[in-house]
């Protein structure tokens, strides 16, 4: 069975697969949970047909096909920099978050969140520590007043901070070790001194910057997160923040051991307001766009392009995600295909608009239909997939298959010359291109990519629509091919987004970039049919963003973890 | 080198002290007259090719660079910047980067981050995973870190503990924008040593707290203030029990954690060579012109650095290598570190970097070959800024010579021009290694890959290596003496 989902667009296929079974076969099935609770017969069925179906026939294990690894591993996972300063701030009670400077992330395929690559180094450590101690010195240290001893203040402390700290109640070998560290300092600075040291210690504390994802040893390789893990799972994932009030509550009372414990805490997390900036992160991540910030913009050919009109663009995004996913149906389709959004001053002309006259406020407004629909039409997203001179129709195209439709495209020939073609007014960018498409080297992959891009040909380098290009017509049809449902010709961006809303590798594609952003890791065997089947059971409302991820964090494998 | 090492060392035996005792506040000064000058390692990592001509012969005498430059009709712009070190530089023609052709058959990487991948390491276990998921579950083999391990972070694990940092990493702009994270060339066990992109947060980081201030006491420990004893104490009880905690954490993680754990703990480690020194005890030699290097432009900040719909850097890239570059050599002239790695952008940045030179491409349009001009316009400044930052070195007296001389300096780029061709592939050496090389010639090695090169690099260092990387991209150090 050929699985849309997981296509390798490559003459490679077949090989591929044999790499991809091998990989499978690996891992032992016995620590495989049951089926995804959350989707019903149809993820589960998808789970267990997903091993023959991504193994071939299994013939690398002499024809038994083991249930692939369906769960992830136990990790420890840094806060990401965003989370870091939420959570300092909710800690110490700030007015605002810490601005201080922190060492980027790397960002790998798309995401800025995934464990393996959120590390502590020198520089980071650095700036922790830095962080941690200005902090510290403004602490305001709670005061010991008689009966209570400065020893039983200290412990008294030690458990209710730490506790907020490491989002988990301390253990006594925990508290015993910080008492130590407390009466270590306080002999050279008293009281106060030893409260601060345990403050700026647990601020840059392993248990303080990792979310725990382990579990319990004794439950063996297969683990089910605790109670507090999945707090702070969910917290993060939701508000971007540590777990609050009710999370702790939940947790103290071992309640989120169940998907409908899970799901009831997802529920009410989606109705704060910090579901908002969270849900906008996930979506700048699903869209290819989480350092729009860094774009820039060639000055002579998009002098247009300012840090304002920057800035605007992103924010307008942001609005446009907010007024689908909370204030609209909350689907994928709505996504793509809503006409509406929010303009300023800076962007009211580059849509070509009345400018509504309230300076850098962001006002709804009503596109034109007939250029703008959706996501992929935003000109934050034009802008991002584009090149600093020009619209550059691969990268949209690649945007289009990879980001969108999460296809894998095969690697480049190692010994390929790559030569874009030069500017040249006297040409459209399509013109251009098209000559760099017939190559025969180059055809192979290209013709994958560069029909998509075409399509886009009606948004310049900045977003701006356009009907002619150094004087020419613009030629927009785009064409689509070997893909599983999306297979054909359409002309400009409202058609192809018309398309992604018919498709249901889009929908896939969403559901699967859901989870990979909420475990912060690549997914393993066997968890493409799990949000597959979340994608099915959703498609025929047009796949509610809100319902995938209430699904995704009722599933077994957000909760489950394989320790090797 | 090995001398000062084993004396530091012996000093903290006799001091009954830990193996990660506390930094200098005093710094022994080295005197022009000293002849026992540290080593260093210095990797200078040029994105998308250096090209360049080659020509008949091995040594082509002083003026090879631009001879083979020029005789092939072009203009010799690459070998410009290079014109006052002729005397002080092997050129190394024709060599291979096998392992960075196979890294770069990975999904996403190509040429560009296949390249970076093993530039400096020839290729650990588990790169070059050739299938999307061919590398299992394994992430840091999906991302083409693998078990990678550069040649900075061999030579620091031996010498790292002599000075503060025992490894300093700077990039400008390199992990801003697309690309970036293709860029990645430094690693520790596949784990990223991703360098500093921020000079302001580099300059804090280094010369947050000034330079070492005079010269330590002649023996014993010095008179400290009771506050800085406190401070030391405080310190180093918050760092063990930081280091405990990991050391807690590594026990119930998973395999798949421990690296990135120990990377923690590395970073611990230098962290506590920071806290004030309270023995007296002697750690790096800072040169006689140790300074502050001039403080970076401040970046204009933003409400929130994360956010991404803000444009995150306002500075561009002559403030940030000009800044770099000072902080650089003034980390070594101080002898914060020995091992270093400095890096201009990415391989495969789509954004445009010199318009403030009026070259309207992206970097790696550049590279890719659409305007050559441009192409080499970009490169030759950034070669440019390696120069400068050599000649700071050059002009720097120690010992007999200058720190240029007590280094070993090593240029090369990911690919050999930006089209994803990864032979022959540039490399320059800088620096005699204290005496060890024979420098102002050009040696010819079609027969030998990078491998080669690290291999003779590293062991110029005093460590010890047979091959570097992958086993079978090793034939026989090349000689450099």
């Amino acid at each position: 069975m050929r699985l849309p989902s997981f296509r390798l667009i490559s003459a490679a296929l077949p090989a591929l697969t044999l790499l991809l079974v091998a990989c499978s076969a690996e891992v032992n099935s016995q620590h495989t949970p049951s089926g995804p609770t959350a989707t019903g017969s149809s993820g589960g069925n998808a789970a267990a047909s997903g091993g023959a179906g991504m193994g071939g026939n299994g013939a690398t294990t002499g024809g038994t096909v083991s249930q692939a690894l369906s769960i992830g591993p136990t990790t420890v996972r840094r806060l990401t920099n965003t989370e870091y300063r939420n959570s300092v701030q909710k800690l110490l009670a700030l007015g605002a978050a810490p601005t201080e400077t922190l060492e980027s992330a790397a960002i790998l395929k798309g995401f800025d969140n995934f464990s393996a690559t959120l590390t502590v180094n020198g520089a980071l450590a650095g700036e922790y520590a830095a962080i941690a101690k200005t902090r510290a010195k403004d602490f305001a240290v709670p005061p010991c007043a008689a009966p209570a001893t400065e020893e039983s203040c200290a412990r008294s402390f030690i458990e209710s901070f730490g506790k907020q700290a490491f989002r988990r109640p301390l253990t006594s070998a925990d508290v015993d070790g910080y008492l130590a560290l407390f009466s270590d300092e306080k002999t050279r600075t008293g009281y106060t001194g030893g409260i601060t040291q345990i403050v700026e210690t647990m601020l840059q504390s392993g248990l303080f910057l990792y979310r725990s994802e382990l579990g319990v040893e004794a439950q063996g390789p297969t683990r089910h997160l605790t109670s507090y893990e999945v707090a702070t799972l969910l917290a993060y994932m939701f508000t971007a923040k540590p777990p609050d009030d009710a999370l702790f509550i939940a947790a103290d009372a071992d309640a989120l051991k169940t998907p409908i414990q899970v799901e009831e805490q997802v529920r009410r997390l989606m109705k704060t307001p910090d579901a908002r900036p969270a849900i906008r992160q996930f979506m700048r991540v699903f869209s290819g766009t989480a350092r729009f910030g860094d774009v820039r913009k060639n000055a002579d050919t998009f002098p247009q392009f300012t840090a304002s009109v920057q800035a605007s663009m992103g924010l307008e995004t942001d609005a446009f995600v907010d007024s689908v996913v909370w204030d609209g149906d909350g689907t994928l389709n709505s996504l793509y295909t809503s006409p509406d959004s929010f303009i300023n001053s800076d962007l009211a002309p580059l849509y070509g608009l009345p400018d509504p006259g309230q300076g850098p406020k962001l006002m709804p407004t009503h596109l034109n239909a007939k250029e703008r629909a959706g996501l992929v039409t935003q000109l934050s997203i034009l802008s991002t997939h584009s090149k600093a001179y020009d619209s550059f129709p691969i990268l949209r195209g690649k945007f289009v298959r990879v980001t969108l439709l999460c296809e894998v495209l095969p690697p480049m020939p190692a010994d390929a010359k790559i030569t874009p073609p030069p500017q040249d007014p006297s040409f459209t960018t399509r013109e251009r291109f098209a000559a760099h498409s017939q190559n025969p080297t180059c055809a192979t992959c290209h013709r994958l990519i560069d029909p998509v891009g075409f399509g886009l040909e009606n948004y310049d380098g900045i977003g701006r629509y356009r009907t002619t290009e150094n004087n020419k017509p613009v030629d927009a049809s785009g064409n689509i091919t070997d893909s599983p449902d999306m297979n054909g010709a359409y002309s400009g961006g409202v058609e192809l987004a018309s398309k992604l809303t018919q498709s249901q590798e889009a929908k896939q594609c969403l559901a699967l970039q859901a989870l990979k952003w909420s475990l912060g890791r690549e997914e393993v065997a066997g968890e493409r049919e799990l949000v597959n089947g979340i994608a099915a059971n959703l498609a025929a409302g047009g796949l509610d963003i809100r319902e995938v991820l209430v699904n995704i964090a009722k599933s077994d494998n957000f909760v489950a973890r394989s320790y090797q | 080198m090995a001398n000062a090492i084993l004396k530091r060392r012996t000093l903290l035996k006799q001091l009954g002290a830990s193996a990660f005792l506390a930094a200098p506040v005093f710094r022994s000064v080295l005197s022009e007259a000293q002849t026992n000058a540290p080593l260093r390692l210095i990797l200078l990592n040029i994105p998308g090719g250096v090209p360049h001509v080659g020509g008949p012969g091995s040594d082509a005498g002083p003026d090879f660079f631009f001879a083979n430059e020029l005789s092939a009709g072009r203009t010799g712009q690459l070998a410009m910047p290079f014109a006052a070190l002729q005397s002080d530089m092997i050129v190394i023609e024709g060599s291979k980067q096998p392992a960075s052709e196979m890294v770069s058959g990975f999904f996403e990487l190509e040429g560009h981050g296949g390249g970076c991948r093993t530039m400096f390491g020839g290729k650990g276990e588990g790169q070059g995973c050739n299938g999307p998921n061919a590398c299992g579950a394994d992430e840091a083999s999906s991302y083409g870190y693998g078990t990678a391990t550069t040649i900075d972070q061999i030579v620091a694990a031996q010498i790292g503990a002599a000075t503060q940092f025992s490894s300093l990493h700077m990039g400008s702009l390199w992990d801003k924008g697309q690309g970036g994270d293709h860029a990645e060339s430094f690693f520790l066990n596949g784990q990223p040593v991703r360098p500093m992109s921020d000079p302001t947060a580099a300059f804090m980081r280094l010369f947050g707290n000034g330079v070492p201030a005079g010269t330590a006491p002649a023996s014993g420990p010095p008179a400290v203030d009771p506050a800085v004893l406190n401070d030391y104490y405080r310190g180093k009880s918050r760092l063990d029990k930081l280091r405990a905690e990991i050391e807690a954490i590594q026990k119930v993680a998973g395999s798949g954690e421990q690296t990135k754990l120990d990377a923690h703990l590395a970073a611990l480690r230098d962290l506590e060579k920071s806290l004030p020194n309270i023995t007296g005890g002697q750690q790096g030699m800072a040169g006689a012109s140790c300074q502050v290097p001039p403080a970076p432009m401040v970046m204009q900040g933003v409400a929130n650095p994360d956010d991404p719909t803000h444009a995150s850097f306002t500075m561009e890239l002559p403030q940030t290598s000009a800044a770099f570059n000072q902080i650089a050599f003034q980390a070594i002239n101080c002898d914060l570190t020995r091992v270093m790695g400095l890096q201009w952008l990415s391989s495969g940045d789509h954004l445009p970097r010199f318009e403030w030179m009026g070259l309207k491409l992206d970097h790696h349009g550049m590279e890719h070959g659409s305007s050559p001009p441009e192409y080499y316009a970009a490169q030759t400044w950034i070669l440019q800024q390696c120069a400068d930052f050599v000649t700071m070195l050059k002009n720097t007296p120690e010992g007999s010579g200058s720190i240029l001389d007590n280094s070993v300096i090593y240029l090369t780029s990911e690919m050999t021009e930006g089209n994803h061709i990864h032979q022959p592939v540039f490399q320059l050496v800088m620096g005699k290694a204290g005496g060890q090389f024979k420098t102002g010639r050009r040696i010819s090695a079609a027969d030998k890959n990078n491998n080669d090169v690290l291999v003779s690099l590293v062991n110029a260092m005093g460590v010890k290596v047979a091959t570097v990387g992958d086993e079978k991209f090793n034939t026989t150090p090349l000689s450099l003496a």
